[in-house]
């Protein structure tokens, strides 16, 4: 076969792009190195006397209020949820091809609660595996049903596919990421202007009081004063309550990876480990490719 | 051409697995240390609670003064033991802090008036958190030594260690005596 001109900048192409995924295998395998070094290298801890910094713990995942959230477009009770609308468009070839109308990640904290001690979990830039994953299609932008219970493309209906993926209540998760406590004392404003809407409704109490000019009303010069009493009444109540200890696991600020997997934490190492060398195998076929395309440009 | 693109890629490959085993093996000494730094933190705060409840119990217990001086002299191992940063005396001195506390709660279970106080029921409470948090601690420094440990002496993390100075740590270990098996006989002979 006579190699053209044309066939010689087909192979240097993809040299090209197959020394980029080659680059691309490379970078997987040490991020993916990383991430199992991070997870086996991390003592598994305790909730209860958990210290401050970067943390392995495993529990299970509860909503932090009485109600779970809805997933959007189930409606399934869940801790986290993501989801992406994808709608099908015809291009001037006539090419069907998915555009993402809609999509949306969960950033509400939810509750870790190991046997004895409980925190919260603030899945912002998590990198979260999900319980459940649905995929499944309908004729508007919101689903009209349930996702069925296995997903398929076989059944594509519609012109709308809805991807929706969750962390249910209740699911054992291993968390890895940055463990930082710290005290709640309230909002010091909201107690005493609620300190002040308490003393209003007891009009003879306030005046005796506060009235220093016995006129029947509150100056501004008493309200003032009044005012300045809440205040101080609310800090020392404020010093006085036990203070409440919020612990959140987050997003490292070291750069070091945050997961949040329904895995225990050998099968999460494993995992990661499994991942590196698939990135280290893809890398190297794409090294091959790479060779040969250019071997035959240059031939 | 292929066979010289693959060994560069593998070339490549290695180079940053081995830079990668370092780092790591840097983080898993980090990581001991550490972890031993969580503990050192715990020691310290029941090395202040502890006079506070001797003391509360002196008001009560002025003719028990050998259990009380047990709690005190071990006390002072312990802060020694912590001082010098030898896990072993540690281990030790540890051990007998837990028995004289031990031996404190049982003589103390002779003076309801000592039981039934605020001081001594709150700094009880206290003591107990810190120590179910001491050997919560213990237990992830020993997970992080083992680590330290393991990869230090398996391939390539031995390799990579004869390059820097990565020692192997102890293990921190309270309480020997309980691992011993129980005497049956002796316990139901009386």
């Amino acid at each position: 076969m006579p190699v053209t001109a044309q066939t010689v900048q087909h192979y240097q192409i993809l040299a090209a792009v197959a020394g980029a995924f080659a680059l691309f295998g490379l970078y997987g395998f040490f991020a993916r190195l990383r991430r199992d070094r991070a997870v086996a290298d991390t003592p598994l801890v305790h909730l209860r006397s958990c210290a401050q910094g970067y943390v392995k713990v495993v529990g299970q995942a509860l909503s932090p209020s009485p109600t779970p959230t809805d997933a959007p477009l189930s409606g399934r009770p869940c801790v986290w949820w993501d989801f992406k609308v994808a709608e099908q468009r015809t291009d001037s070839k006539g090419r069907h091809e998915w555009h993402n109308v809609e999509q949306a990640t969960s950033v509400e904290p939810f509750v870790l609660a190991d046997q004895d001690a409980q925190c919260l979990v603030g899945p912002v830039q998590a990198e979260v595996t999900p319980t459940v994953h649905n995929v499944w299609y309908g004729n508007s932008s919101r689903p009209m049903r349930a996702p069925p219970p296995v997903n398929t493309a076989l059944f594509a209906a519609g012109g709308f596919r809805y991807t929706e993926q969750l962390v249910g209540v209740g699911a054992q998760l291993c968390v890895v990421g940055e463990f930082r406590s710290h005290s709640e004392t309230g909002d010091l404003g909201a107690a005493i202007a609620a300190k002040l809407h308490e003393w209003k409704n007891d009009q003879k109490t306030l005046l005796a009081r506060f009235d220093a000019d016995h006129d029947g009303t509150l100056s501004a010069a008493e309200w003032e004063t009044a005012r300045a009493a809440a205040a101080k009444e609310c800090e020392a109540q404020n010093l006085q309550a036990n203070i409440a200890r919020i612990s959140v696991i987050s997003k490292p600020t070291d750069g070091r990876p945050f997961l949040i997997a329904p895995l225990s934490p050998d099968k999460l190492e494993r995992r990661e480990r499994y991942r590196a060398w698939l990135y280290f195998a893809f890398g190297l076929v794409c090294v091959v490719v790479c060779a040969w395309a250019l071997t035959q440009a240059l031939s | 051409m292929v066979t010289l693109f693959v060994l560069l890629f593998l070339i490549l490959a290695l180079g940053g697995y081995l830079i990668g085993t370092y780092n790591g093996l840097v983080q898993v000494r980090a990581g001991v240390k550490l972890a031993w730094s969580n503990i050192d933190v715990l020691l310290v705060q029941r090395h202040d609670e502890l006079p506070k409840l001797v003391e509360v119990c002196k008001q009560y217990m002025q003719y028990e003064p050998g259990a009380l001086e047990r709690v005190m002299r071990a006390r002072a191992g312990v802060d020694a033991a912590r001082s010098s940063g030898n896990v072993a005396s540690v281990g030790t001195a540890e051990r007998e802090l837990r028995a004289g506390l031990t031996g404190l709660y049982a003589v103390a279970e002779n003076y309801p008036d000592l039981k039934a106080s605020e001081p001594f029921r709150h700094l009880q409470e206290r003591i107990s958190g810190l120590e179910t948090a001491i050997a919560d601690r213990r237990e992830v420094y020993n997970d992080a030594v083992n680590t330290n440990n393991v990869r230090i002496a398996t391939f390539p993390g031995n390799f990579v260690a004869g390059m820097g100075n990565f020692p192997e740590a102890h293990l921190l270990e309270f309480q020997s005596d309980e691992r011993s098996d129980v005497n049956l006989k002796a316990a139901f002979s009386t």
